[in-house]
């Protein structure tokens, strides 16, 4: 298991190599002069000149790329073109933001999402069960911006029960995190709700209920923990998708977190800032999809002798590749 | 579709069972709708698609203009059912882009393994590291703006999940006694793709594609309202809805009309594809 | 180095593994920390917005742009030069009617042309008690003199022979008579910075906590977020009305006024037109808005086909817009169209126009300037709704004379870098003098400006030159009046509209006057009681 962990752990680096390779190399070819955005309009172009010699910005390719990979190793991750920082420091004061928000809405989902799924699988074509599909089903089809708007329009400004913008206290969290949240609200209900359904079909449970178990504690000890599984996959996509939503609706909200972060140095030329992020991201996805691998083997034994078998019969490249192997 | 009979009747029974799931049928009953929509946009929309008129701006919904008018005095109904077009185009080519990318390379991955698997699954890994906003912003902002640099920002995301669902059909195909036996005799590797393996990873790129299509235009939405994606006066519905922002206070059809036609198209999309995933299923259970 | 990376791992994967733990009360430490600080205002602006009513002590403005830099010498950024508004000061000011008053200098006399003498307050410090001397006023002088940002109106100063007399007095020399230098010297772009301060600082650390002799001093900034500032107690004059200030980041415009509406903030500037009647007659908040100093023309590139040297063209496209209604639809009743190059409040302004809206004699005209079957044009548009919107007019309006407009769409970067190498073909710019002078209105003018204008007329340099150079006012109107004739003779360039802006304010606050620079300065801000 150990050994397992650390090669997943050493599979991450190239992963994380090619990240930045191809982060850069976008950025290498994006229009748009960061000297100049820095100077403005009414400096010269011998100013900008010199200033783009100063940033490297002249240097070929690789030797840009060259330079910004040794600045990485040695844990430099440059500094903003905007504001002169560090990007690690940059990155360290936005990150919690867009983590908390990230995790309020995963944890939101999980407390809404499990328990109605299993309600809406156990009472299948219920009134419950039809009204919560119809629900999950909008919650998936909604555009996240479309609905941070309305939210805003309803409870900011026309009951002022919430505030529209900022991140200053418990009572800002809320409309984010609902906008957030509404589509893995919606994709978590409908994945433990068919998993569930799946389960409930099988030989033990029949087995279980011909025992005269009651219908509670089916439901507990021998459905849920297999049904979880594949929840446990989207859970973990859905945090990371969580992450991904946080760029429009920081947008929105007017939140410092990481994603509005990007986008401002995407559009300022901020190529330090844009990769750094990126880089952090990558990293944590990385981190993330370990731990729900590593979820997999806690919730179901079966898998855990599966990776022992395998570690025996494969090299270690092919054991990384990954979701797919264990749920395959 | 060599295989002939074989494939033809599966097909049959998976469109019997659909037949079946109202909600799939009202889903692509509302697809077909949009489609001819997109098509006769021309015939049907009441006015043109940049058709301004100063002396009625921003009017309320009326039976002039059911949905009201916007800051140019552009009929919003015109420009929500020309909108059809541009969203459906975006959705469909984008994933068309990706599918195709994407399953030649998963095929190619889990077809001959060993090297070539190791390169395009760790190119895949990679893309997949990136989150999938981040990389379309990043795409779009190298390739500027437009209609057809959105269609890719938004393709390259998706690629990746196309070819590990393909790759890994793939290998539960590659080992069947049919294909054996076609290498037996001697068929191309090219041959064996096109002609055994591709028709029966079809199913799995089916459903990822009619699922991806919504979730492409959601993205292709969400880039326009960042600023990124198509450019005015394109009626793309998620640009339409950042122009609209500012009026969002008093003018609340501006903003509500290009939502719910999101809405309702994503909606559609995903009842069809949910139905033809169970409708599939059979097939797909392991 | 390596800690570094080492404590961002080991903080991503403890942030991580709080994730991982999901439901519980995981959040924690983190957000304690972070929130901590700035639970106070947040509770402030809660009550104030609640009550309306009781003294407030913390003044919230919503900014549209976080400022790059606060180094005074590195930006010309409206939202910069408001937040320093409050930490830096100038020698002098301007009074509601426009008049200079003494501010950090007490008297100013021209000897001649090219010499300038100041004397100083002699109780002014500076925020860490030092005292501000001629020498700071010196250093100041030189640094904006050198700047790229700022060498436009004090590039004029003799930086060498300009001597420091003794500690309140100095006599500024200039290189050359430049009749709008008093002017420049009342803005908020010639606040006074200690010399021992910045250099030990260094300017980075400045450009993030600018330190002046303002009444109010610089707490911190939270990148992406706000920027908030105590007051200061060793103030020489009238401290604020308010103990602390915070400006707040609200990128999207429909925020902005949702805060001021829902008493979040208490100023928010750049109000979208859309929302200004409803401000406007919201009993709770009051709509400050006015005339700016600003044209917003269609800058044709004349250094490209097929607008270069093609004057019978660049006016056939001129009548073939109908002004009053473009105006409307792009500005929503927010602006008037220009009839000249430069807004009426501007010395010397004169009516040349607008022209009459003539599409067939615009279409006469292309025929006589090459293309009577029309001709494609590109027009290129970043991201600003008044832009976009006036892209979509456009092409509609030219598509009636024949001239196919295809609207190319750019982000801001790109196309300023496309500005400033001369690859715009044609795009509409704003331009807001940022002093009451026609030099500053006419800034885009220059053949030595690299924007994408080009129209490479010595003429026009000439009469630029002598406008500036010349102190006599008449004879200044009357140069300047030349060189509008021969600006709209010309047509390098399609004068559109005098924009108005507006700011918004809850109803209590007082002393906010409308600045048609739009350099707001916030000093004088008061809150009445409601």
């Amino acid at each position: 298991m150990l050994r397992y962990i650390i090669r997943r752990i050493l599979v991450t680096i190239p992963v994380l190599i090619g990240v930045t390779l191809i982060i850069f190399t976008l950025m290498y070819f994006t229009k748009g002069d960061p000297a100049r955005m820095i100077l403005g309009d009414m400096a010269t172009e011998e100013e900008v000149e010199e200033l783009r010699e100063e940033m490297g910005l002249n240097d070929p390719f690789l030797v840009r790329y060259g330079n910004y990979m040794l600045d990485l190793f040695h844990g430099d991750l440059g500094d903003s073109y905007v504001t002169g920082l560090p990007v690690t420091e940059e990155i360290m004061a936005r990150l919690p933001v867009t983590m908390r928000l990230a995790v309020y809405s995963c944890a939101l989902s999980v407390i809404i999402g499990i328990p109605v799924g299993i309600l809406s699988a156990v009472k299948q074509y219920s009134i419950l069960d039809n009204v919560a599909t119809l629900l999950a089903l909008l919650g998936i089809t909604i555009p996240s911006f479309w609905l941070a708007m309305m939210l805003i329009l309803v409870f900011s400004v026309n009951l002022g029960w919430l505030p529209a913008s900022g991140l200053y206290g418990w009572q800002y969290y809320i409309l984010p995190v609902i906008s957030i949240s509404a589509v893995s609200i919606a994709t978590i209900t409908r994945m433990t709700r068919s998993s569930m359904l799946e389960v409930i079909r099988q030989d033990y449970i029949r087995t279980a209920r011909a025992k005269g178990q009651t219908e509670a504690k089916i439901i507990t000890k021998h459905a849920l923990k297999n049904a979880l599984i594949p929840v446990i996959t989207v859970i973990g996509i859905q945090f990371a998708s969580g992450m991904s939503g946080a760029v429009v609706n920081e947008q929105i909200f007017a939140i410092p977190g990481i994603g509005k972060m990007m986008v401002d140095a995407i559009k300022a030329r901020n190529y330090p800032v844009v990769q750094g992020g990126v880089l952090i991201i990558a990293l944590l996805f990385s981190i993330l999809n370990l731990i729900i691998d590593l979820l997999y083997a806690f919730v179901d034994p079966r898998i855990k002798t599966q990776y022992a078998r395998k570690k025996e019969k494969h090299k270690p490249q092919e054991l990384a590749a990954g979701g797919e192997e264990v749920s395959a | 579709m060599k295989i002939g009979l074989r494939k033809n009747s599966q097909w049959r029974d998976v469109w019997h069972r659909l037949k079946k799931n109202r909600m799939a049928m009202f889903g692509l009953a509302v697809l077909i709708l949009l489609v001819l929509l997109a098509i006769f946009a021309d015939f049907i929309a009441p006015y043109g698609v940049d058709e301004q008129n100063y002396s009625e701006m921003l009017q309320s919904p009326s039976l002039r203009h059911p949905m009201g008018t916007d800051n140019f005095g552009r009929d919003i109904m015109s420009r929500i059912i020309y909108g059809t077009r541009i969203s459906l185009l975006i959705g469909f080519i984008s994933l068309l882009i990706s599918a195709v990318v994407g399953s030649i390379l998963g095929a190619c991955a889990g077809y001959f393994s060993g090297i070539s698997d190791t390169i395009i699954m760790r190119g895949a890994d990679i893309l997949m590291a990136i989150p999938r906003t981040v990389l379309a912003i990043a795409i779009a902002t190298t390739l500027g703006p437009g209609l057809v640099n959105a269609m890719i920002a938004v393709a390259i995301g998706t690629i990746p999940s196309f070819a590990r669902v393909v790759r890994a059909s793939t290998l539960t195909v590659k080992d069947q006694e049919y294909v054996e036996a076609a290498r037996a005799i001697g068929a191309s590797n090219t041959h064996i793709i096109a002609k055994y393996i591709f028709p029966n990873v079809l199913a799995p790129i089916i459903v990822q594609a009619t699922l991806g299509v919504a979730t492409a235009i959601l993205l292709a939405a969400s880039l326009s309202f960042l600023g990124i994606g198509i450019e005015p006066p394109t009626p793309e519905w998620g640009s339409m809805l950042s122009a609209a922002r500012s009026y969002i206070r008093d003018y609340w059809y501006m903003v509500t009309f290009p939502g719910l036609a999101i809405m309702v198209t994503v909606l559609a999309l995903n009842l069809f594809g949910d139905g033809l995933r169970d409708a599939l299923d059979p097939k797909l259970k392991k | 180095m390596k800690k570094r990376w080492i404590s961002l791992l080991l903080a991503s994967l403890m942030t991580l593994s709080l994730a991982a733990c999901g439901g519980s009360e995981s959040g924690g430490s983190g957000s304690e920390a972070a929130a901590g600080n700035t639970q106070s205002f947040a509770e402030n602006s809660g009550a104030a917005a609640s009550t309306g009513t009781g003294t407030k002590d913390t003044l919230i403005v919503a900014l549209p742009v976080e400022p790059a830099t606060l180094d005074p010498f590195m930006h010309t950024n409206q939202n910069g030069f408001m937040c320093t508004s409050l930490v830096l000061e100038s020698l002098l000011k301007k009074n509601d009617d426009g008049e200079l008053i003494p501010w950090l200098a007490t008297e100013w006399a021209y000897e001649d042309d090219t010499t300038l003498n100041f004397t100083l307050r002699d109780d002014v410090t500076f925020h860490d008690g030092s005292k501000m001397t001629a020498q700071d006023v010196k250093f100041t002088l030189t640094q904006l003199a050198q700047s790229s940002f700022h060498s436009t109106f004090f590039g004029c100063i003799d930086t060498e022979n300009t001597t420091v007399i003794d500690d309140t007095h100095i006599q500024v020399k200039l290189l050359y008579p430049y009749a709008p230098l008093l002017e420049a010297l009342a803005t908020l772009r010639a606040g006074i910075v200690s010399e021992s301060i910045y250099n030990e600082m260094g300017p980075d650390e400045f450009a993030r906590h600018p330190v002046g002799t303002g009444p109010m001093q610089f707490s911190q900034w939270v990148t992406g977020d706000r920027i908030e500032m105590t007051r200061y107690d060793g103030y020489w004059g009238e401290p604020t009305a308010f103990e602390n200030f915070v400006a707040r980041v609200i990128v999207e415009a429909s925020s902005r006024t949702i805060e001021l509406e829902t008493g979040g903030v208490d100023i928010a500037f750049e109000l979208p037109s859309a929302d200004w009647s409803r401000i406007n007659e919201n009993p709770e908040t009051q709509l400050i808005s006015g005339n700016t100093q600003g044209i917003s023309y269609l800058c044709l590139n004349n250094s490209m086909e097929p607008i270069a040297g093609n004057e019978t063209l660049r006016k056939a496209l001129a009548y073939g817009l109908d002004m009053e209604n473009l105006v409307l639809a792009t500005w929503q009743g927010t602006a008037d169209v220009a009839d000249t190059f430069y807004a009426p409040m501007i010395l010397g302004h004169k009516t040349e126009g607008p022209l009459e809206y003539n599409p067939e004699l615009a279409k006469e005209m292309l025929a006589e300037a090459g293309y009577p079957d029309g001709l494609d044009v590109t027009y290129m548009t970043y991201e600003s709704a008044i832009n976009q919107a006036f892209a979509e007019v456009l092409k509609n309006m030219w598509g009636q004379i024949g001239v196919n407009v295809s609207i190319q769409f750019l982000d801001l970067a790109t196309f300023t870098e496309m500005n400033n190498s001369g690859e715009i073909t044609m795009a509409l710019m704003t331009n807001t003098a940022s002093i009451n002078d026609p030099s500053a209105a006419l800034v885009a003018w220059p053949t030595s400006r690299t924007i994408s204008l080009r129209h490479g007329d010595a003429h026009i340099d000439e009469l630029l030159q002598a406008g500036q150079q010349t102190m006599d006012e008449q004879e200044r109107i009357a140069i300047y009046g030349e060189l509008q004739d021969y600006l709209w003779e010309k047509m390098y360039a399609i004068p559109i509209a005098f924009p108005r802006n507006a700011y918004g304010a809850r109803s209590n606050v007082a002393n906010l006057p409308f600045y048609p620079d739009l350099m707001v300065d916030l000093t004088r801000v008061q809150f009445t009681e409601a």
